[in-house]
């Protein structure tokens, strides 16, 4: 069990409700997950070619619902989209979105810290998508986010935990839960991000383009199972409640104190 | 008069309701959400706000993503 703001999750796998072939595998892929938080987009509608509805089977399975920003570039076109979700699903959680490069998709973090600060003082549950950085991670905190999900590589880029490093510092240093998003592309990913004290990952194309995605989402289920476990077990040679000092770092210029009482 | 309804123009009754655009669109609002002019209006507000011309109307739904 763990806790995100004010909300119980019995599963650490949260879903993407994005890629599927149809609405039937995407229920069973979830169902088969056993994750309860489901991410959502947003998109204009075509009143000329009406898209199926996707809230209904969702909510019939008993998900908690977070909208993304996906698609906003600026601060303010995030904030925009926040209240437009906020509107259509009757709910303040929100997986906050920046990325303004459409080739790498990396989130843009002045612009993600910034929406971020305004959309905690709207009442939003802010979930940031970000980079592995443990200072914006730091800072993302203070500013009031319910958890931090920084990702492991490109989103849908399947390369794992590319960024591994820096996410021990960040759940090293976190005082809300890290939710590693992006890139998971194998249930061993996932596993390692439990293993090395993630509180979550959220999964979405490894599991809904893969040959058979609701054995996929069984699989992932079990490895962050598995993942957790070890951590909580505490891995040998690895305890988790101490820094790593290999990762210390070591000043290259004088960390003089001219600058204090300035 | 004339509004912009997710950047396409078109022509409507004049001081329609919010609340008439959508029963005329004969789409499912289940799930969706409108800005006019950059402002979300709330849903119970939607019988009693009326259009103006040259109104932009933003409207989104939630779809698969994530």
């Amino acid at each position: 069990m763990f806790t995100v703001a004010d909300k119980n999750f019995s599963s650490r796998l949260f879903i993407g409700s994005g890629k599927y072939s149809s609405a039937d595998i995407m229920k069973a892929s979830i169902h088969a997950s056993g994750s309860e938080l489901i991410t959502l987009a947003l998109k204009r509608v075509d009143f000329n070619q009406p898209t199926d509805d996707i809230v209904t089977p969702i909510k019939e399975l008993g998900l908690s619902l977070l909208p993304n920003t996906s698609g906003a570039r600026t601060a303010d076109e995030a904030i925009y989209a926040a209240r437009l979700a906020r509107e259509a699903l009757q709910t303040n959680w929100l997986k906050l979105e920046i990325h303004p490069d459409p080739n790498y998709l990396l989130p843009d973090p002045i612009e993600t810290l910034k929406a971020a600060e305004q959309l905690v003082k709207e009442g939003f549950i802010v979930m940031p998508y970000c980079g592995a950085d443990p200072v914006l991670c730091k800072r993302l905190e203070e500013v009031g986010c319910a958890a931090v999900m920084p990702l492991g590589s490109p989103i849908g880029s399947n390369k794992g935990l590319i960024t591994r490093d820096f996410l021990h510092i960040i759940v090293e240093q976190a005082s809300i839960p890290v939710v590693v998003d992006a890139g998971i592309g194998a249930p061993s990913h996932a596993a390692e991000a439990m293993e090395m004290g993630a509180d979550a990952v959220l999964v979405n194309t490894a599991i809904a383009t893969a040959h058979d995605p609701v054995a996929m989402a069984n699989a992932f289920r079990q490895s962050v199972c598995a993942g957790r476990i070890a951590f909580e077990a505490g891995l040998s040679g690895i305890r988790p409640s101490t820094r790593d000092s290999s990762m210390n770092a070591s000043a290259s210029s004088p960390l003089t104190e001219f600058l204090e009482g300035l | 008069m004339q509004i912009t309804v997710n950047g396409k123009p078109e022509t409507v009754n004049n001081s329609l309701r919010l609340s008439e655009f959508f029963e005329h669109q004969q789409i499912n609002t289940a799930a969706i959400a409108v800005a006019v002019n950059g402002v979300v209006i709330h849903r119970e507000n939607w019988h009693e706000h009326r259009l103006n011309h040259n109104d932009s109307l933003t409207v989104i739904q939630a779809v698969a993503g994530g």
